[in-house]
């Protein structure tokens, strides 16, 4: 009795283990997917050269490394210090880096600089992509 | 007992944050579904042809129903669907199903992607201009994939943003 109390109850853990998105998708539809900027949000923390670029990746989305990048006023690029991302091995494009969950980089903004322009390109997991797309954000304090 | 009623309400507590999750993450479902405002004509437009390069227009498979895709080489759920969209192809063309995609793209990379997907079908290509075409279909959002499903009367019937399942065109054609 025991024994089979015990499998009662790893089975159902292993079930439940997994219980994310993908069981209320077969239940109750595909959820809407979300607007990029809800998908993607971004905010710019400080200036000078401890600024940071804060993102926050939905759960199930996701940011490509190579797609990032930051530009200041008249479109002068700004050096992103970009932590490795997630490697991820795509049949078409080979090896390729994301982004998920919640990330801080490094940017310089120079003092003064009232917007940053973020370029950027991503999906969610499995179902579709958003266009390349730019994206101004205010920059704190200025 | 006791045990097992505890793994019962942490099953339980799993179950509504996943559920609470699936929520936050969207809301109501997306699937294939009339467009947001119900069927509509068939917007006409005319695009480059990834081969050629010739100007061909939508109106050319007027009487057919049409599969039509918007795609990328950058999209990697758009490549997943496509050789799926090619077995269809073959199997349903005698009875009057004709895929056309729209490459939202460089030439150079639809054309390396169409090549390595043996594509069947004929595809158009454009970057912001396909873009609008995709927006003129019903995709306000601007991702990708998205299909527009046009019925032999020439109105878009169903639209859907994302990778579409093979069960969900043929219970189209079964129509």
């Amino acid at each position: 009795m025991r024994e089979s109390l015990r499998v009662a109850l790893l089975t159902l853990l292993a079930c439940a283990a997994p219980a994310r998105a993908a069981p209320f998708d077969a239940l109750l539809g595909q959820p809407k997917a979300l607007a990029a900027e809800q998908a993607f949000a971004m905010r710019v923390a400080g200036q000078g050269r401890h600024a940071r670029l804060e993102l926050d990746i939905a759960p199930g989305y996701y940011l490509y490394k190579d797609k990032l990048r930051a530009n200041g006023a008249g479109g002068v690029p700004l050096p992103l210090d970009l932590p490795a991302g997630v490697p991820v091995r795509d049949e078409t494009f080979g090896a390729v880096e994301v982004y998920r969950g919640a990330l801080v980089i490094g940017v310089p903004v120079p003092r003064g600089t009232r917007v940053i322009e973020v370029e950027y390109q991503g999906c969610a997991e499995r179902r579709l992509c958003y266009p390349p797309a730019r994206r101004l954000l205010p920059v704190d304090g200025a | 007992v006791r045990v097992l009623l505890g793994a019962l309400v942490l099953v339980a507590a799993l179950t509504a944050g996943a559920a609470v999750q699936w929520w936050l993450s969207g809301g109501a479902g997306e699937g294939l579904a009339p467009p947001e405002d119900g069927p509509f004509p068939r917007p006409a437009f005319t695009l480059p042809d990834l081969d050629s390069g010739a100007p061909r227009a939508i109106g050319e498979w007027d009487g057919k129903r049409v599969v039509l895709n918007f795609w990328a080489s950058w999209c990697a759920p758009c490549l997943e669907e496509i050789p799926a969209f090619v077995r269809l192809q073959d199997r349903y063309r005698a009875q009057g199903v004709q895929f056309v995609g729209v490459a939202v793209d460089t030439p150079e990379n639809a054309r390396r992607l169409a090549a390595k997907l043996s594509v069947n079908y004929p595809n158009l290509v454009g970057e912001l201009e396909a873009m609008a075409v995709a927006e003129a279909y019903g995709n306000g959002r601007g991702v990708l994939p998205y299909t527009a499903l046009i019925g032999a009367d020439g109105r878009v019937e169903l639209v859907k943003a994302g990778v579409l399942e093979t069960a969900e065109l043929e219970a189209w054609f079964a129509r």
